[in-house]
């Protein structure tokens, strides 16, 4: 883990060193007062849902960002949609597949084999309000200490639900602006979830009441409480606008974010995220 | 500016593939693939998780100790399938499965004690070409004819889809055999799907309220832990509902939802059950995966009648008893729906 770490540091300090290096000096950034985003991303996650499997799932979620900012003197609000998509495989190998024997009434017997397509779906949406500490401001850094409010679903329909949660969370958020010596900002984040309300399977993992659909069943008695000790999703994330016209930007995000919960059995989830927005 | 893009996006690409490589590590990732563990975890997601140890009188723990030595000494796939099928056989539950990723080993069904036999008393081909005019296919599994011009059909194989299949479905049935004296409805070759299902279908042909289901699901590591008891009642739903005569026709391989759906449809003063003994595998259904990637699957409740009993195991008696042969099936012959034409007519 300290290696990873490490090596994490080091890549980061390697990429803020090329952007450095690379960056026009005549491309200043015209900070607009309300922003609009839009971007689409690709986000590798590996999954450990010891619920339904003891093997690690992998998972290539594309996704649709939409997003909307408005700067002032003193910090910054911003509100961001993500819905995502991706098929779930064994880290191992393609999709599960299993056989089953089948006799019909002549006696002819078959081996027919079942693949298991499994995909997620989901949504997060975040509500935030980031506050700039003046005092530390200078001509080569900004930084902002804030929170946000999110709501996040990830939905694995069919035989196996790997990775189902809902979180409402509110979170603790830090923004790190440094400017390079083109006037560009490269900007860091960092969120971490201080308190929230969690939805898993319950321990049957098969809720379903008369009159309530699928979902309803899901969000009833299986909402729990909870802080920083049994929920972690701290996200890490690094933006930088690499082209600057007028009013419009096109930027790069990476985001590295690592969750885990700890009922009814263990969810575990690492991804890196990329994507590009263009920013209004 | 191309050049920068491009180096650039090198460089996050080479970030992003440097930290995928410890994701594995991040996640806490270790899998032992043993006999042993395999074994393991199938056993401890049984205790866990199933519903009826109680209501079978299973001594899991005496079942762990029997088959522990067993799975430590089982060297290939088909010892441990073996190991595996042999626990699970004590269950005697044809809602559990163990499906192997072995084209040669496939599968095996713990109530049937290996794989699922064909069904040899029924054929739905039999009835689409012998015996239905006017049949409307809605899905591959839901569709409904005529017998002859006083008697209607319905024949349902599964609940698998969303409730609004079923309810605009119903509507199209009930419509089209509005005028009929009587309906047979075909679940025999029914595999199971959702109870919501069931209760909405049965209540398109109630009359009152009634209760015909109480279900409980585990919720905790002890056999007796189960979540407060759920109450399926059927009521006058839709808009028509059927109250004259209906015959609802089972066999041994009516599962699950099929069964749950005949609870409901006994509570009915206008159906009369008919066929042979529902299958006895009533309860919802969870899948496992081991660590050698077969999956097993296992009921995690505890269903009962209206009459508070279970019928795990047993099944459900029709009222009338009627069974088919295979000799009979395969020259195109429908005794039991012959009979209930008869008894509708």
């Amino acid at each position: 883990m300290k290696n990873n770490i490490i090596k994490l540091c080091l890549s980061f300090a390697f990429l803020l060193t090329a952007i450095q290096a690379y960056s026009q000096e005549n491309a200043e950034p015209e900070p607009d007062r309300n922003q609009f985003r839009i971007g689409l991303g690709a986000n590798y996650i590996k999954t450990l849902d010891l619920l339904y499997s003891p093997l690690m799932y992998k998972s290539l979620r594309t996704d649709l960002q939409l997003g909307y900012s408005r700067k002032s003197e003193n910090g910054i609000f911003s509100s961001d949609l993500n819905v995502f998509m991706g098929s779930l495989k064994p880290n191992s190998g393609g999709a599960v597949v299993i056989y089953a024997n089948e006799t019909d009434i002549h006696g002819v017997e078959t081996t027919e084999d079942m693949v298991l397509q499994m995909v997620q779906i989901g949504f997060d949406l975040q509500v935030g309000y980031l506050r700039e500490m003046q005092q530390l401001r200078s001509e080569s850094k900004a930084i902002y200490l804030g929170g946000s409010l999110e709501e996040s679903l990830t939905y694995t329909p069919g035989f196996m639900n790997v990775g189902v949660i809902n979180y409402s969370s509110f979170n603790a958020k830090a923004r790190f602006d440094y400017f390079l010596k083109n006037g560009k900002p490269l900007i860091f984040e960092l969120a971490v979830p201080l308190v929230s309300v969690i939805t898993r399977l319950p321990h049957h993992q098969s809720p379903g009441e008369p009159g309530k659909s699928d979902l309803g069943a899901f969000f009833s008695g299986n909402n729990k409480v909870a802080t920083l000790n049994h929920f972690q999703n701290a996200r890490f994330s690094i933006k930088y606008p690499l082209l600057v016209k007028r009013r419009i930007a096109v930027e790069i995000r990476y985001e590295g974010s690592w969750m885990h919960y700890y009922k009814p059995r263990h969810l575990t989830q690492a991804g890196n995220h990329l994507s590009l927005g263009l920013t209004f | 500016m191309k050049k920068q893009i491009t180096i650039l996006s090198g460089i996050l690409m080479t970030v992003l593939f440097s930290l995928t490589s410890c994701q594995e590590t991040m996640v806490g990732y270790e899998n032992n693939n043993s006999s042993e563990s395999n074994f393991q975890q199938m056993w401890e997601k049984f205790d866990s998780h199933y519903g009826l140890f109680l209501v079978k009188n299973i001594d899991w723990n005496e079942v762990y100790a029997s088959h522990l030595p067993k799975a430590r000494a089982a060297k290939t796939d088909a010892e441990l399938f073996a190991v595996l099928s042999s626990a699970v056989h004590t269950l005697d539950d044809k809602h559990i499965n163990i499906y192997t990723n072995s084209k040669q080993l496939t599968d095996y069904n713990s109530g049937e004690n290996g794989h699922i036999p064909a069904q040899e008393g029924f054929d739905f081909k039999v009835v689409r070409e012998k015996y239905l005019t006017d049949y409307q296919e809605i899905t591959e599994d839901f569709g409904y004819g005529k017998l002859t011009p006083e008697v209607g059909y319905i024949h349902i194989d599964a609940f698998k889809d969303k409730l609004s299949v079923f309810e605009n479905g119903m509507d199209k049935a009930l419509n089209a055999l509005a005028s009929t004296k009587g309906i047979v409805f075909d679940i025999r070759d029914h595999t199971g799907g959702s109870d919501h299902v069931s209760a909405y279908i049965a209540s398109r042909f109630a009359g009152s309220r009634k209760l015909f289901m109480t279900a409980k699901k585990r919720n905790g590591p002890r056999h007796d832990q189960f979540a407060a008891p759920v109450e399926w009642y059927i009521e006058p739903t839709g808009k028509t509902q059927y109250t004259k005569p209906v015959i609802l026709l089972t066999t041994s391989t009516t599962l699950s939802a099929g069964e749950t759906f005949t609870f409901a449809m006994r509570e009915n003063a206008n159906v009369t059950h008919m066929g042979t003994k529902t299958a006895g595998a009533f309860s919802d259904v969870i899948a496992h995966q081991l660590p050698n990637g077969w999956i097993v699957t296992i009921g995690v409740g505890d269903y009962r009648g209206s009459d508070g009993k279970s019928y795990e195991g047993i099944g459900i008696t029709p009222k009338i008893v009627s069974l088919n042969q295979k000799s009979d099936v395969l020259r195109g012959v429908d005794k039991t729906l012959e009979s209930a034409i008869e008894r509708l007519r």
